[in-house]
């Protein structure tokens, strides 16, 4: 009795510095105690994730951790690869997994698992929620799906190939690195060309294949040189930003200014990038799927818009292609690669 | 045997109380524990009750403060956009100045993040310039602005706020359009992402658990720290904190910002303070959850109970030892009366409390030893009555025995007396009728005896002799011992009579003689008398043999010594057994 009594108050005083020392430590009450989080993305996008993991994956991993998740105590993380061929099968592994939430950081991806009505809460980021039936409005979703949006409407993709004129002047037959899918639903398609249209260039589609490879890009490259292309748009596909390196190089060896939204792209040897800070971005995911281990509803998350855009710009790059940059970009530039 | 019944049921009366005892013990521990419990609650309650003004006053305060100083900084933060604003109205409108103008507005955008878009209207209120985060720079779009409030309220005010709107009904955006100077009076419009305003509320700490937002005057959320809510387009005028800040606007009563209690957007208990983020028509919001709020007090209200309880717990435990030392000598009083009761009268009482209690319980002791001392006297006294009379034996008691002191010589007047015919009687009648003539003689001679101060010698039978002038002294004991004599003659003369009437043939008579006799005690060691010894005494006793009924023969010095109060008739000298001499001899004829 004494014994059992001595132990009580062991425990108690265990579980109250426990408390103390983890004040954020979620547990929700009809729960194991281990939220589990599924990550779906494209493949080509896992080496991204693999050690060393690229900035913005590790500022997620450190925000959950941060949050009070760590993995293998209170969070299971699986890493599930999709493909639209292969959904099906994506679905059976996560409704096997039974995810407490889903992080879906590729809209083609997400697309369809809205389309095969997976009720699971999931944080996204893609680039235009409401055009793409996504999201009933941006400040109410309305439906199980929430997240982060890369782009700020049609407008931006027209200032960045502003942006990349105002290093190449000349440029007039812009190609334009797409999803095939995107490009052959038309929306997207649409979206360029009335862009083209506005600043007087031509607009060159040149298709990413879902199941990408270096010889797929070097194939896509080769068409868009062959189709008379003077300037490149990489779009903000987790494909294209999963290839960055091998995108970047394949324009320099073309002679292609490249425009890009990521900071990332022009690290690795793209031109210019122009757009929202992904690390941020990814860091604010995190969040959102916090809110979501502690009960809130996707429906009512509003979408988050980026708020700042960076200017990179990659001199190394502008050198090796024979460019000058206009002293005036230069010091708007946030960020300068040299 | 009538003493130790009256003890036996003395000794019962405090056993049948004995279930009562332990009340002065429970009944002064409760007082102590009572007393101090009431203290200790009121001083809590009071402690309380001031911690609580202090504290409310004290959050009235901070959070006035904390909504001021927070909507100070909305207001710098709105302040410093509108001044960044303003060195963009600076250049000239001529021509050349565009690309200017044009790296100006990307610079500014840079600096000044919150801003998306900035547009330059020139004097004429068209649009020469666009410059915008999300969309391509617009030059000489010519756009008309003129009829605009951005152009005419920024010309006319030289500032002007637009109002908060939200773009794709999410993020919330406000214009603030600043004029140029007279000479040229340009207007920069820029369009100002209000959710950069988050950077600002989320580093305002408001306690623990306490938020700052900003409220438009619609009532429209603009900041908060959850950027989500305002993302969702959230409308606050329904909350009473929020009406209250609109009326109070409207009132003008700008300067007492009230704090409320209130509800939070979820529903919980806050206390609410706000004021006013001038030029615009905003108000802050600093909001702290009551039960954090009150946390002090709730402290200060479970210290106060702790330290009650613990109060209580040592108000119980000195009110028990006080009891205890206070009950418990009590008791040894208690016991140690009972004891005397019971006539143990050498019972002391030991308490040594050093208090009034020790005092009492001394006084007992030394009431225990004069009732024992009284007791020994009482029994000395009830002894030596019957050598004296009762005056004599309290006074020899009282004087410590010095009266009677060792064996002397003093001069003494004896008196013998006895029965005639006394033997005869008694061995012709019955001994109840003899003992109650014995009783009734002795009766009659003890309260003549009892009256006088003559000490008692000695019974013998019928026989009796005292003396006059010891141990008490007398300076006129021949007169004395001669009056007590006349006394007894005369009413056992009447129990003579009343006998002879029964038929009893008795009578009385008495010897006086006086003169010097050795007194002291006789006796062996336990058994013992006081009585006078010498040939006084004998001469006495044998006047009294000689004296006829009726008659009282005393000697020469008693005759001597009374004459002047005594008839005498001198007899005829007598030879008396053990006197070598005639003895003159006196017979009482009357007194005067």
């Amino acid at each position: 009795m004494t014994n059992r009594r001595w132990l009580g108050r062991r425990e108690f005083v265990g579980a109250a510095a426990v408390v103390l020392a983890r004040p954020r430590v979620v547990f929700a009450s009809d729960h194991d105690n281990v939220f589990r989080l599924a990550v779906v993305i494209r493949p080509g996008q896992e080496s991204d994730l693999k050690e060393p993991r690229a900035p913005y994956w590790r500022t997620w991993y450190d925000e959950l951790r941060q949050l009070g998740y760590v993995e293998g105590q209170n969070l299971e993380i699986e890493i599930h690869l999709a493909d639209p061929s292969s959904l099906d099968q994506t679905i059976a592994d996560l409704s096997a997994f039974r995810p407490d939430a889903v992080f879906v950081p590729a809209q083609s991806i997400v697309s369809l698992l809205k389309k095969a009505k997976v009720s699971t809460p999931i944080v996204t980021v893609v680039v235009r929620p409401v055009a793409y039936g996504l999201a009933e409005s941006l400040a109410r979703p309305g439906g199980n799906i929430t997240g982060f949006t890369l782009d700020a409407g049609l407008e931006i993709i027209a200032k960045r190939v502003s942006l990349l004129r105002e290093i190449v002047p000349s440029a007039s037959r812009l190609v334009v690195l797409v999803l095939r899918p995107y490009w052959e639903a038309g929306r997207t398609r649409g979206d360029f060309l009335q862009v083209g249209e506005q600043l007087g260039i031509t607009i060159i589609g040149a298709p990413v294949e879902s199941q990408n490879s270096e010889k797929g890009y070097q194939q896509i490259f080769a068409d868009a040189v062959r189709a008379g292309g003077d300037s490149l748009y990489v779009t903000p596909a987790p494909e294209n930003l999963a290839h960055r390196g091998l995108i970047a190089d394949l324009a320099i060896e073309a002679r292609l200014p490249s425009v890009s939204q990521f900071r990332e792209y022009v690290e690795a040897g793209g031109l210019i990038g122009y757009g929202p800070d992904i690390v941020d971005v990814y860091r604010r995911a995190a969040g959102y799927l916090d809110r979501i281990f502690k009960g809130a509803d996707p429906a009512g998350m509003p979408y988050q818009q980026p708020t700042k855009f960076d200017l990179t710009l990659n001199l190394k790059t502008a050198k090796a292609l024979g460019l000058a940059v206009p002293p005036s970009l230069l010091a708007l530039a946030d960020d300068v690669f040299e | 045997m009538t003493e130790r019944s009256v003890t036996a049921t003395e000794r019962a009366a405090p056993i049948a109380r004995r279930p009562g005892k332990g009340r002065l013990f429970r009944k002064y521990a409760f007082l102590f524990a009572a007393a101090v419990a009431a203290a200790l609650l009121a001083s809590g309650v009071v402690q309380i009750w001031f911690a609580y003004q202090e504290q409310t006053a004290f959050l009235i305060r901070l959070q006035h403060e904390q909504a001021t100083a927070a909507a100070g900084k909305i207001g710098q933060f709105i302040g410093e956009i509108e001044d960044q604003i303003g060195w963009t109205t600076q250049l000239p409108w001529v021509a050349g100045t565009l690309e200017q103008r044009r790296f100006d507005a990307q610079r500014l955008l840079r600096q000044v993040p919150a801003i998306t878009e900035l547009a330059q209207i020139d004097g004429g209120g068209h649009e020469q310039l666009r410059v915008s985060r999300l969309a391509m720079d617009a030059v000489g779009s010519d756009q008309d602005y003129s009829s605009d409030p951005r152009f005419t309220e920024a010309v006319a005010h030289k500032v002007w706020f637009g109002p908060v709107y939200f773009r794709e009904q999410s993020e919330p955006y406000m214009a603030i359009a600043v004029g140029g100077n007279r000479r040229e009076p340009g207007v920069s419009v820029a369009e100002v992402n209000l959710k950069f305003i988050w950077d600002v509320v989320s580093r305002i700490r408001v306690g623990r658990r306490g938020t700052a937002y900003v409220v438009d005057g619609k009532g429209r959320l603009i900041a908060h720290p959850d950027i989500a809510l305002v993302l969702r387009n959230t409308d606050l005028s329904s909350l009473a904190q929020v009406r209250a800040a609109g009326q109070t606007d409207t009132a003008g009563d700008a300067d007492l910002q009230p704090v409320k209690t209130a509800r939070d957007l979820q529903g919980h208990e806050v206390l609410a303070a706000y004021a006013p983020i001038p030029p615009l028509d905003w108000h802050m919001f600093v909001e702290l959850p009551v039960n954090e709020a009150y946390q002090p007090i709730y402290s200060a209200v479970e210290r106060s109970a702790a330290l009650l309880v613990a109060g209580l717990a040592l108000a119980v435990i000195a009110g028990l030892l006080l009891a205890r030392r206070m009950v418990v000598p009590i008791r040894t009083l208690q016991q140690g009366a009972l004891r005397i009761g019971d006539g143990d009268l050498s019972q002391r009482i030991s308490v040594t409390t050093g208090d009034e209690l020790e005092d009492l319980a001394d006084q007992f002791n030394q009431m225990g030893e004069r009732l024992q001392q009284l007791y020994g006297n009482l029994e000395r006294v009830s002894q030596l009555k019957r050598y004296f009379s009762p005056q004599l034996a309290e006074m020899i008691v009282s004087s410590g025995n010095a009266i009677l002191g060792e064996s002397h010589r003093r001069e003494i007047t004896v008196i013998f007396c006895d029965l005639r015919n006394f033997t005869a009687f008694s061995s012709s009648s019955g001994p109840e009728v003899v003992m109650q003539v014995l009783a009734a003689y002795y009766k009659c001679l003890g309260a003549e005896l009892r009256g006088s101060e003559a000490t008692i010698g000695q019974f013998a039978g019928d026989g009796l002799m005292a003396f006059f002038n010891d141990p008490l002294p007398c300076p006129d004991h021949q007169a004395r011992g001669l009056s007590t004599a006349l006394a007894m003659q005369k009413e056992i003369g009447k129990l003579v009579e009343e006998w002879r009437q029964q038929g009893i043939e008795l009578g009385f008579g008495v010897g006086i003689a006086s003169g010097y006799a050795t007194l002291g005690h006789i006796g062996t060691e336990d058994q013992f008398h006081y009585t006078a010894i010498g040939p006084v005494v004998n001469l006495a006793s044998r006047l009294c043999d000689e004296a006829e009924n009726g008659e009282i023969l005393m000697d020469a010095a008693v005759q001597a010594a009374t004459a002047g109060v005594a008839k005498t008739q001198k007899l005829a000298d007598r030879r008396l057994k053990g006197f070598p001499g005639p003895v003159a001899v006196y017979r009482l004829l009357a007194t005067e």
